[in-house]
Parts: structure tokens; C-alpha cells; sequence
């Protein structure tokens, strides 16, 4: 910052005098053009002369006694326009009476002593006027300074070498909560915490601190903002100050922080979007390789009594009323093994979009396990494992018939899918209010990591390359979970894995709100 | 002399398995049936009788047929039999590079490329 107020300064003598003293002092000042002397002789003059003139300098003889001898003083520290302004008193008195004087006030007082010797009151002059002019100088720059400071948009701290606020502006009152005189003097860890202080008294050439979070400013409330410290030396008067331009981060990162989480989560979302899409994918493939085995086996099937048929004088029995009756046996199986197929693609849409409605009717479900065996009979028979079956407890309960019957038929179908041919056993059994079904094989087993996957949609243990959508244990989770009961799972690599559902056991028939309406109401 | 005219079929569907069997049986070809690769390296270990051709469905369970098709492709006894690979698969082309099979028959088949592909290996 330039400060050239030199020439601009302009200087006024209050001469309040006879006219000894006056005519001397006019004399000195003649020369100076920057210089003017205003004579008072009365008390109304002198107020006069102070409320149009901005003084630097009053020369008082205290011979007048226009006021009292130290009303003076007074009058002129009493005022805040008038209280800086140095005083010359002249006096005929001895000078230990003159050193008395200067005791009781504050201000610049010097004085002159009759008679006057032309020198010294003209050095006398020069120098106070010079001292003026020095404060001026500074009090412009200051102002300059303060404004300077004031207008940032920015808080501003200026800091001593020993950590201690010297000056702070509006901004950093506000930012952290301080009035000005509460806070100059007091050390600067109040405003940013102790352990980052030393940063500022360590440095020694402009830095920027706090980049990524690492400062925080404390509000006089006690809350923590982070912030940004741009730093700068000060040298003034040979003092070094630190100014720190301050800059609250908190929203900036606040926001930050928000788009990295919302980042964050649309990554995770991506990613899901992508595994679910590659499931479907996969999915896609299973069902188009699951559709097309039947589809091989009966377009082989027709293919092949087409050529028999072309064929026919060589074969003439391929055609007789059994063979065709087999033959169309088969033909319909491999229909109803598609339509299989289709319901189970269906089946796994209604489960995803949550329409799975349970009928809750009042049946055995001991007695469903022994159907659902019975009907596998013959794919028992073909895997060339037996099966044990043991209803510990006769259990009745309300659940819904078809779906419990899916659920227990996927898991036999499992147990002799992957139970490699060894036995296979299923026990009913009850504790409390729940009934236990355990499907236990003694095949391939299932590795850890698999476990929890097994039950997710189209996952299938990883050990196995055995056809199927994988979504057998996913519907059967949701059709149990429907039920308010669990699926649980125990498995050994090579040790078979043991499949065991919990059912609550429910004696009366939840009704629907239509049925409690009616049975409340109409009766 | 005795032509040898056995085909291995590989193939865990038992409805298309024992179709194939038939269908190649009446051509007058010789058949041995597993559903597994597994089952199939085993017998192919301790058989005195080589297959001219073995039929080789991927998707199967105990052991997929990339994993017995790496599996032949060790064994210098084996590896020279050809394979015809017969997959529903929809990766074709990825899947026919990675199994290094010498054909590939997509599930559904036509009867009639089914046989020519067969004639190529064992004439009958």
C-alpha cells in the first residue's frame, strides 16, 4: 500500500496569546505554505475558531486566563475533536511549576518559557507539526488499512507473533461469532483450534491451509466449521503479523460430501443395475437352454418316426396302435415338461412383483410330505437312492396347500439332484408352535461362500453344473417367508447338505379385513 | 476283421440320450450311454474298446463337458477321438472356441446334419 499524504496535509496553529507570542509565532510560520495561525483572544473566539477548524496545534499563554489556568487542558481533552491536538502552554512561571502542570492530563503538553527565544520556538513548532504530520499519516493509512480490511469479502485475522489477535473484521466477526473486543488480544487458537496454530507462527511465506478438510474454526457457539487459511506475513513497524484470510469450507464440503455419498450411490446402484442385468442375462440363457432340451428331444422324436415312416418298407411294425400310444405319451410329456418350463418363469415373475397370495387352507402337512415323495417315486427310483421318511409329530395347521407343496417338492428335487444317488431323508417334526421339515442328502454339498447365494435368484451353488433356472430356493424363501417361517441351510462339502424349513403352526384361519367385516357385521 | 463303428454319447437329458442311442442304433452304429463327463472319462480309462466319435453335451452335471473335453485333451490316449459337441447354449460362437471341438451341433437339430456330421467320423 503507497500512502503519499505529505502534500495534501495542511496545518493549523490555534494561537491563543497575547500578541507577543502570536506575532512570533506568525513570523516563524510565514514560510511554511502547508501553515496557517488563527489568533484567539476570548473564550468565544477560541470556540468559534474550534468548531471550523481541524487543529494541529494550540499554543496557549497562560498569562490570558481567558479560562482558568488548567480549564484549558480540559476543554480541549474533553473532546473527542479536540483531544489529540498538542498544546504548548507559554509561561513566565519557573519550570518546576510548568512540570507540574503536565501531571493530572494525558495528552502531548509542552511548553515555553518567557521570554521567548525566537530558535526554540520555532524548532519547537517544526517538531510538533512534524509529529502531526506523522499521525496523520498514519491515522490515513490506517483508515486506508481498515478499509482495506473491512471491504473483504473474505474474514480476516491478524495475528502477532505470539499467536495473539490484533485485529479482526467484520466477516471473521461473523463467521465466528466474536465482537471485535472480545477477541483482539486473545490468542488465536480460540478462533482455529491449538493443534493447527503453530501452523500460522511456523510459517514464513505466503501458504494456503485446510485444503481437504484438514482445519476447522471454532464459532464462539462452540460448533466446528472447517475452513480454508490463506496466510501472509505483515511486516509493519519491524512487527511481523500474520494475516489469515479465512474462508468457511463447511458448505463447500458439506456439499462435497453430498456429491461424493450421491456418487457413491448411484455407483452402487450402477452396479447392481449391471449384476441384475446380467443375471437377467444369464437367466435369459439358462431358460433359452432349459426350453430348448425338451424342444431337442421332441424335434428328434418327430424327426425320427418321419424318417421311420419314409422308411416303412423297411420297418412295417414302427407304426402299430402301442408304439404310436408310446409315442405320443412321450410327445405329451415333452409338452407338459415345457409347460413346466413356462409356469416357472411365470411363477418367478408373480413372487418378484410380490402377487404371491397364499389360500390358507387346514391340512397335514405330514401327509404332504408323503405325497410329494410318492409322486417322485420314480425319479427316486432312477437316481437309485432311497429315501427315509419320518413324521415324528401329526401336525395340522392353515397354509397355503399349493405353495407348501412347491416348497417341499423343490427341495426333494434338489435332494436328488445333487444327492449324487446317496439316501435321502425327510423328518416333520414340531417344538412349540412351529413344525420343522428337514430335507437331508447326503451328495455333492454345498461350499461355504455358496450358502447365502443359493437362496438369491438365479444362483445355483458354484460346484455344480446342474441344469435349472436357480430359482427354486429363491421362490421357496419367499413362499416361507410369506408364512412368517425360515429356510435354513447345513452343508459339508462332500458330506450331502440338509435343507430344514420352520413353519409356524397356525390352528385358526387368518382372515381376510372382507371377512372380519362380514363376520362382525352381518350375522 | 470287426469295424468298430462305437460312438460315446454324453448327454444328461435321458430322453435325448436314448433317442440319439436309438437313432444311431438303427443306422447301425454301435452306442455306449453316460450322463456325465465324469462317468464318461472313468469309462474311457478302463475300457478296451475306444468309441470312433464321442457326442458331447455341455451343460451337465458332476462334470460339464469343457471340463471333460480339458480333461481328454490331457490324456494322450484320448485326445486324438474326435467330439461333436451338441449344445442349446446361445453362445455359440464363444463357446464353440472354447471348447476346441472338431463340430458343433446347436440344439435343436436338423436330423439330417445330425447324421452327415456323424458319417464324416464313422462311416457306416
Amino acid at each position: 500500500m503507497q500512502l503519499n499524504s505529505k502534500k495534501n496535509t495542511k496545518f493549523s496553529i490555534l494561537v491563543i496569546d497575547d500578541d507577543e507570542t502570536s506575532f512570533m509565532i506568525k513570523a516563524i510560520v510565514e514560510k511554511r505554505a502547508d501553515t496557517e495561525v488563527f489568533i484567539a483572544h476570548s473564550g468565544s473566539e477560541i470556540l468559534d475558531l474550534v468548531s471550523k477548524h481541524e487543529f494541529s496545534l494550540v499554543v496557549i499563554d497562560l498569562e490570558l486566563f481567558i479560562m482558568n489556568d488548567f480549564g484549558f487542558t480540559e476543554y480541549f481533552k474533553g473532546s473527542d475533536k479536540t483531544k489529540n491536538i498538542p498544546i504548548i502552554f507559554v509561561t513566565a512561571n519557573s519550570r518546576e511549576h510548568s512540570i507540574a502542570l503536565t501531571g493530572e492530563e494525558s495528552g502531548v503538553v509542552d511548553f515555553l518559557h518567557k521570554p521567548l527565544d525566537h530558535f526554540v520556538v520555532k524548532s519547537k513548532i517544526n517538531m510538533f507539526l512534524e509529529y502531526q504530520r506523522h499521525k496523520t499519516d498514519i491515522k490515513s493509512l490506517e483508515q486506508k488499512f481498515s478499509h482495506f480490511i473491512e471491504s473483504s469479502v473474505d474474514a480476516i485475522v491478524l495475528v502477532n507473533d505470539l499467536g495473539a489477535v490484533e485485529l479482526i473484521n467484520k466477516q471473521a466477526e461473523l463467521m465466528f461469532g466474536y465482537e471485535r473486543n472480545e477477541i483482539i488480544g486473545k490468542h488465536m487458537s480460540l478462533l482455529v483450534p491449538e493443534s493447527h496454530c503453530e501452523l500460522f507462527l511456523s510459517s514464513t511465506d505466503s501458504i494456503l491451509l485446510g485444503q481437504g478438510r484438514s482445519l476447522f474454526g471454532c464459532h464462539k457457539n462452540g460448533t466446528e466449521f472447517s475452513i480454508e487459511i490463506s496466510l501472509d506475513l505483515l511486516n509493519v513497524d519491524s512487527n511481523l503479523l500474520v494475516s489469515a484470510t479465512i474462508r468457511n469450507t463447511s458448505e463447500r464440503y458439506a456439499w462435497e460430501i453430498e456429491r461424493e455419498k450421491l456418487l457413491e450411490k448411484f455407483k452402487q446402484n450402477q452396479i447392481e443395475l449391471e449384476r441384475s442385468i446380467m443375471l437377467r442375462e444369464e437367466f435369459m440363457s439358462i431358460a433359452g437352454h432349459e426350453l430348448k432340451t425338451p424342444i431337442t428331444a421332441l424335434k428328434l422324436r418327430l424327426q425320427l418316426r418321419l424318417k421311420r415312416l419314409l422308411d416303412l418298407s423297411k420297418k412295417t411294425d414302427a407304426f402299430s396302435a402301442d408304439k404310436l400310444e408310446v409315442m405320443f405319451d412321450s410327445d405329451i410329456q415333452q409338452v407338459n415338461r415345457l409347460t413346466e418350463l413356462i409356469e416357472k418363469i411365470l411363477d418367478i415373475t408373480r413372487v418378484n412383483s410380490g402377487k404371491l397370495n397364499l389360500k390358507m387352507e387346514n391340512f397335514n402337512i405330514g401327509e404332504l410330505v408323503e405325497e410329494v415323495v410318492e409322486r417322485h417315486a420314480e425319479q427316486l427310483k432312477m437316481a437309485g437312492g432311497l429315501i427315509s421318511v419320518n413324521i415324528q409329530d401329526s401336525i395340522n395347521g392353515y397354509w397355503d396347500k399349493v405353495r407348501i407343496d412347491q416348497v417341499i417338492t423343490n427341495l426333494l428335487s434338489n435332494a436328488i439332484k445333487y444327492g449324487a444317488g446317496k439316501s435321502i431323508a425327510i423328518t416333520v417334526s414340531r417344538k412349540l408352535d412351529l413344525v420343522f421339515v428337514a430335507v437331508k442328502d447326503n451328495g455333492l454339498g454345498i461350499k461355504h461362500d455358496d450358502l447365502k447365494r443359493i437362496f438369491k435368484r438365479f444362483e445355483r451353488a458354484s460346484n455344480s453344473d446342474i441344469s435349472g433356472f436357480g430359482l427354486g430356493l429363491y421362490i421357496v424363501t419367499q413362499i416361507i417367508e410369506a408364512h412368517k417361517g425360515s429356510v435354513r441351510v447345513e452343508s459339508m462339502i462332500g458330506n450331502g447338505s440338509q435343507f430344514t424349513l420352520s413353519l409356524p403352526i397356525v390352528t385358526t384361519k387368518s382372515l381376510s379385513p372382507f371377512e372380519v367385516y362380514i363376520q362382525e357385521n352381518i350375522q | 476283421m470287426k469295424i468298430n463303428k462305437l460312438i460315446l454319447i454324453i448327454e444328461d437329458d435321458v430322453c435325448i440320450n436314448s433317442l440319439i442311442t436309438e437313432l444311431l442304433l438303427e443306422q447301425g452304429y454301435q452306442t455306449k450311454s453316460l450322463f456325465n463327463g465324469k462317468d464318461a472319462h472313468n469309462w474311457l480309462m478302463q475300457t478296451n474298446e475306444f468309441p470312433q466319435l464321442i457326442l458331447l453335451d455341455l451343460m451337465m452335471p458332476i462334470q460339464n463337458g469343457y471340463i471333460f473335453r480339458d480333461e481328454q485333451l490331457k490324456s494322450q490316449t484320448l485326445k486324438n477321438i474326435p467330439v461333436v459337441v451338441m449344445s442349446a447354449d446361445g453362445n455359440f460362437s464363444q463357446n464353440q472356441m472354447r471348447i476346441n471341438a472338431n463340430d458343433y451341433l446347436k440344439k435343436p437339430f436338423e436330423l439330417n446334419d445330425f447324421l452327415t456330421i456323424i458319417n464324416k467320423y464313422v462311416k457306416v
